[in-house]
């Protein structure tokens, strides 16, 4: 008699929708491109030296997380994608050693530390980024370091420039959504970056909530500002497109470790962010006030999440 | 396969088209299965014994109020036990092999079922074992007060239990006489004011609103998870989210059109149900199949007569894609709540790996009843059942969309369900007294097996 087949067993759903997290990463990655290629060609062969250098390190510690605890983590390629963050994040002029401290830190202690994938509280190059500035502030001041670079625009940083000299005259909206700022290597692509944020959003490879309520709580906060005191506080413009704001948004805050999953919570999250943001950079010692913002703001992201409908659960209907 | 709308903002709704398409008769099988149970029916008990010879719809198990399963073939019981049942649990069967004329018992035809008192109507009903609440006079009294609430609603489901699947669909077109008898009959058993809801497809709600007279027509959306069966009885029974014992506990009554139509059926003939439609779908089948098979009958023949086959590591499902249960066996029986048979391909079979969560959150925002799908599920992994039943899990009500969605392909409705069982588990268990009650969290050394060691384990039970 002829042996039955052995059939594959498991229980219900049976259905996929094909998506996959390899897809989700990959989709970021290609829409980083764009800003990171921008950034190349704005600051030359430094940049792509500081991009490279921190995706190898970064796939480097990652691939040495993985042996150490024997499981697979490169297959979805997200450190890929945060190794490009974080390169995006620090300037051309960064020095080698600074940039495998930093991607040491992101997968070392942003990543792995907390658990993995899914179980961090902070973006890590975010983190890593933070870690960095507090500790060599020198090192990542790009009025310092990108002296050498012949620029049509003023060589200090937009923020640094309001907060030190009271004036944002320098620095038309146009100008600055071209990314002619000084910067990072690729968080100052504004457009670049926030058209590649409004295709992932479309494809809804990011949450499309938490960052249009970002840009939401920022430009409302900055405009409250400058209706107080228009002299003293720049508008919404200058605030959504100086510095990393449209990066943090679209890539940073997005990150679905750190954000709510509820819908009223992910507005709320991006609004307080936004809010922080503007406060941090108009009151705090820091004028990149984003990279703070968010840090804080992700610690308060499990609190923020229980903000969330009651489920349906199984009654008796009334006779 | 999921219609996502721009931005999400209606959530995940999976079309639920269907056309009745083409619907054959299949031949009598050799031999059934006919395992003993009857929805929303108590235990039934066998009356026939190994050896003897049974007519085509003889009785052979019933219920003491009545409620009886008949031989689907004509032929010997050849087998009295307990076998494994389409959700894998254990559950006693009866087996037929068939021989001899396959030929049928007396018929009881009633004169005109239009005409019958409600005495006749149940007494009728009652010698053809048909599961209704309601019961001739003398039935009634030899078992005492009732104490299921007297039915104030009767809801029969027009609308599939999950997409791909045409079976009611069957009886709101070309098997209409069969439902309109059903239809007219509960009207007459239930209450004068009771009141007859039949729900129907959304896009045939209007050319059939005049054909079902004294009865309620309802529209459904042709979406998944909307048009699930239990959405739905919530609806009518004016709740969130209701089960169909607690609705029936509420004085609902919830049927199938195909339960309908079947009580029609056996109205008209005089004869009991002893046939199943089944929704066949392959990716070898251009376009899904309807069959009128018989209870009992096994997959292996329902295969073979649709000129199927499949081969290892091919996934055979009773139900569809989103509720169908996995078999492991050819031998399976089509039960009453059948409705489809799915195959699945190796190369379709959906593997859910061990990837951890992403906190994306796209199960959480899927879930029609509104579940933290994925702190749930999170809980759940690491053996926290009771905070994951305090989180609302029980709300579940198995529709499939979390588990569709998710990126990371982790096995998210199931571990609901597996938090769910563990804490009803715990429940029960604390209710016979059992001592080691708080120990319903998995042993200490519990961790998500890495595939090294699945591997490992693979190979040890090899």
């Amino acid at each position: 008699m002829q042996r039955p087949p052995l059939l594959s067993v498991a229980a219900a759903p049976h259905i996929h929708d094909g998506s996959s997290v390899r897809r989700i990463y990959l989709w970021q990655l290609l829409m980083l491109v764009p800003a990171a290629v921008g950034g190349v060609l704005a600051w030359g062969p430094g940049a792509a030296r500081v991009l490279m250098l921190a995706i190898g390190a970064s796939v480097l510690c990652e691939a040495l997380v993985a042996r150490l605890r024997g499981r697979d983590y490169l297959a979805d390629f997200s450190v890929v994608v945060q190794g490009l963050m974080l390169g995006m994040l620090l300037h051309a002029e960064t020095p080698w050693w600074l940039i495998l401290i930093g991607a040491a830190l992101m997968v070392f202690v942003g990543k792995h530390f907390f658990g993995g994938q899914g179980s961090y509280p902070f973006p890590p190059p975010l983190l890593s980024y933070a870690i960095l500035l507090v500790s060599w502030p020198g090192q990542l001041d790009v009025a310092r370091r990108l002296v050498a670079y012949d620029v049509s625009f003023p060589p200090i940083a937009p923020l640094t420039v309001w907060r030190s000299f009271g004036t944002t005259g320098g620095f038309p909206p146009g100008g600055l959504l071209l990314g002619q700022q000084m910067g990072g290597v690729g968080s100052s692509m504004v457009l670049l970056l926030a058209i590649g944020g409004l295709i992932l959003m479309l494809g809804r490879y990011i949450p499309w909530r938490t960052p249009l309520a970002y840009l939401a709580g920022i430009a409302l906060s900055a405009q409250i500002f400058h209706l107080v005191n228009s002299a003293a506080y720049p508008g919404p413009l200058f605030h959504l497109f100086s510095g990393i704001a449209v990066f943090v948004a679209f890539f940073l805050i997005t990150d679905f470790s750190c954000t709510p999953v509820n819908p009223v919570a992910q507005v709320i999250y991006g609004l307080a962010t936004g809010f922080l943001t503007v406060l941090i950079r108009t009151l705090g010692v820091w004028p990149e006030g984003a990279v703070f913002a968010v840090l804080l703001m992700s610690i308060a992201q499990p609190l923020i999440d229980k903000i969330h409908p009651q489920p349906v659960v199984v009654e008796v209907p009334a006779q | 396969m999921t219609n996502r709308r721009l931005f999400g903002l209606p959530g995940f709704r999976v079309p639920m088209t269907g056309s009745p398409g083409e619907m054959r008769k299949l031949a009598a099988p050799v031999r059934v299965r006919v395992p003993l149970s009857l929805p929303g029916q108590p235990r039934l008990a066998a009356c026939v014994k190994v050896g003897d010879q049974v007519k085509l719809g003889q009785e052979i198990a019933s219920t003491l109020s009545r409620a009886a399963l008949h031989a689907t073939i004509a032929g010997d019981v050849a087998r009295i036990g307990m076998s494994h049942a389409v959700n894998g649990r254990e559950i006693q069967t009866i087996e037929i092999a068939a021989s001899g004329v396959q030929e049928w018992i007396e018929a009881r035809v009633l004169g005109s079922p239009a005409k019958a008192s409600w005495e006749e109507l149940t007494a009728t009903l009652a010698g053809l074992g048909a599961a209704t609440p309601w019961k001739p006079k003398a039935l009634q009294e030899s078992l005492g007060e009732d104490e299921a609430p007297a039915v104030r609603t009767v809801v029969v489901f027009g609308c599939e239990r999950e997409p791909g699947l045409c079976v009611q669909r069957h009886y709101l077109i070309g098997g209409r006489p069969d439902l309109l008898a059903g239809l007219a009959a509960l009207r007459s058993l239930a209450p004068e004011s009771a009141r007859v809801i039949l729900l129907v497809p959304a896009s045939l709600h209007g050319s059939l609103s005049a054909e079902f007279p004294g009865c309620e027509l309802r529209p459904v959306p042709e979406c998944y998870p909307d048009a699930h069966w239990r959405l739905q009885l919530a609806r009518v029974a004016g709740v969130g989210n209701t089960t169909m014992a607690r609705a029936r506990a509420a004085g609902i009554l919830a049927l199938s059109a195909e339960e309908a139509a079947l009580l029609g059926r056996s109205l008209r003939e005089g004869l009991p149900r002893t046939s199943k439609l089944v929704t066949v779908s392959s990716k070898s089948l251009r376009e899904p199949l309807t069959v009128e098979t018989v209870l009992g009958a096994p997959v292996e023949h329902l295969l073979r007569e649709a000129g199927l086959s499949v081969s290892a590591g091919d996934r055979i499902l009773l139900g569809g894609r989103w509720q169908g249960h996995a078999q492991f066996d050819l031998q399976a029986p089509v039960t009453h709540e059948t409705d489809g048979l799915t195959i699945l391909a190796a190369d379709e079979v959906v593997h859910r790996g061990e990837h951890p969560c992403l906190n994306c959150g796209r199960c959480t925002r899927a879930c029609p009843v509104r579940i933290q799908v994925g702190l749930v599920a999170r809980h759940a992994e690491f053996g926290l059942f009771q905070e994951a039943y305090a989180l609302g899990a029980h709300a579940c009500i198995e529709c499939g969309l979390c588990a569709q969605v998710c990126p990371a392909r982790r096995p998210v409705q199931q571990l609901v369900r597996f938090a769910v069982l563990k804490c009803e588990d715990c429940q029960v268990r604390d209710r016979e007294g059992d001592p080691d009650v708080l120990d319903c969290k998995l042993p200490s050394d519990h961790d998500r097996p890495s595939a090294p060691r699945a591997e490992a384990w693979t190979a040890e039970r090899r």
